[in-house]
């Protein structure tokens, strides 16, 4: 679990920011940074964590920040304008003027890049070659254990697969993925009818 | 009363599925709850509860006699089922065909509702067959003292437990049609119609996850706890 820290004095900002975060089921809890010395104190923590800062809303802390941290933590700075950019310079920084896509693939790094080395892949709003695999094996009927023995994968990394398809369409049920699946011609309907045939002769049982 | 659905159309819902029915001239909230012999404590925290999203007094919730929360979940059933399903469907086969000219795109999205219409009646009525039933009878016993040989066969076959790991996500193919036609199918030739057939998908899902909440949070504990309770007492004996 990554724990993010708000250091943004605006609400709708921070809304916006869990909301994203949220629809893209990405795992934290969150708090809100009111003293800026609470900031100071961070540093030390070893678990997972992001801090969002929006530093026109703590100019007092100028300077103090220091440039490197442990690997579990990201700083993200928050720039609305050009005016106060004392941190731009030394830290990731997300332009709230973006779109939210921009945002999106932005905030999925800097999760991703906090996690075990397990499943690098690049994340981006478009599915992988492998996510369209899997996701061609779930509208043909598959359960998670199957799919994970035809493609010689565990279930686990199947499970993850499904989990990020999920969060970059917005569908997760399996008749919801096969409209899309046929929509992007991912699979036709013709594959599916003959799969769900029993009688067919090159049966996948 | 009157003040409380201008404060909040929505829980026109509400009052329906408690039974109580519109003209009830200045009638305070507890003279109109008296009137239709409904427990004004409990029509003001399900109403409190569907009104603020983020008010939900679990424990209170929980006091309340199973007679009153399953009529209560039983009238939001009906609801589902004899008016909103059907109403659903109907605007979402006209709308589809007006808004979309591939077959395929109308056929697909008709045949998804219709499955989602299935599982749905279908849950309905395993939650009508079984597990109301079967709470009812936990509350009973609870006042009697049986300790009969067909009660810890009942026990040892069913627990509210089963229903609890299998309570499905009945919202999750809403969301799923929502973005399917916000994000993924073509522009629709009729924004109005569109907009107004998402409204009313929006509207059945909020629905939804106030009555799975109710469900989750409310019955399911509570049953859980009355289980406990007369296992307890079959224990001792």
């Amino acid at each position: 679990m990554t724990t993010v820290l708000f250091a943004i004095k605006s609400y709708i900002v921070r809304k916006g920011l869990v909301s994203i975060m949220q629809n893209l089921n990405l795992e934290f809890v969150y708090e809100d940074v009111k003293q800026p010395d609470v900031l100071l104190k961070l540093q030390y923590k070893t678990d997972k964590q992001i801090i969002f800062i929006c530093p026109d809303d703590f100019p007092e802390l100028n300077g103090s920040i220091p440039k490197i941290w442990g690997k579990n933590t990201r700083i993200i700075v928050l720039r609305k304008n050009e005016s106060g950019s004392w941190l731009h310079e030394n830290f990731e920084t997300i332009d709230l003027g973006q779109n939210k896509n921009i945002i999106q693939n932005q905030l999925i790094k800097v999760f991703k890049s906090l996690k075990d080395s397990s499943g690098k892949e690049e994340l981006s709003d478009a599915l992988s070659d492998r996510e369209k695999i899997i996701m061609r094996e779930l509208v043909l009927g598959y359960t998670n254990k199957e799919i994970a023995d035809r493609l010689f994968i565990s279930p686990h990394t199947v499970i993850a697969h499904r989990k990020n398809i999920t969060g970059k369409l917005g569908i997760k049920s399996v008749p919801g993925l096969t409209i899309y699946a046929i929509l992007h011609k991912i699979i036709s309907e013709e594959d599916i009818k003959r799969a769900t045939q029993p009688s067919d002769t090159d049966s996948h049982k | 009363m009157a003040d409380l659905v201008h404060l909040n159309y929505l829980l026109l819902n509400v009052l329906n599925r408690f039974g109580i029915g519109l003209g009830f001239g200045d009638a305070t909230v507890e003279e109109v709850c008296r009137k239709n012999n409904i427990d004004v404590n409990f029509f003001l925290d399900i109403a409190n509860t569907y009104h603020h999203k983020d008010y939900f007094p679990q424990k209170q919730l929980q006091k309340y006699p199973v007679q009153s929360i399953l009529h209560y979940l039983r009238g939001t059933h009906h609801y589902y089922i004899d008016k909103k399903l059907p109403e659903l469907e109907l605007l979402l086969n006209q709308t589809i065909k007006v808004c979309y000219n591939e077959e395929k795109t109308i056929g697909l999205i008709i045949s998804f509702f219709s499955g989602y219409k299935e599982q749905l009646t279908k849950h309905i009525e395993k939650e009508e067959k079984d597990v109301f039933p079967y709470v009812f009878w936990l509350e009973n016993l609870q006042t009697t003292n049986s300790s009969s040989p067909e009660l810890v066969h009942r026990f040892k076959n069913y627990s509210i437990e089963q229903y609890k790991n299998t309570h499905d996500d009945v919202e999750e193919k809403l969301t799923d049609l929502q973005n399917l036609i916000i994000k993924y199918l073509p522009r629709p030739c009729d924004m109005y119609s569109c907009n107004k057939l998402l409204f009313e998908i929006f509207a059945l899902e909020n629905d939804l996850n106030d009555h799975s909440r109710i469900e989750e949070k409310v019955m399911i504990p509570k049953a859980l706890s009355m289980e406990k309770e007369v296992k307890d007492k079959l224990s001792k004996l």
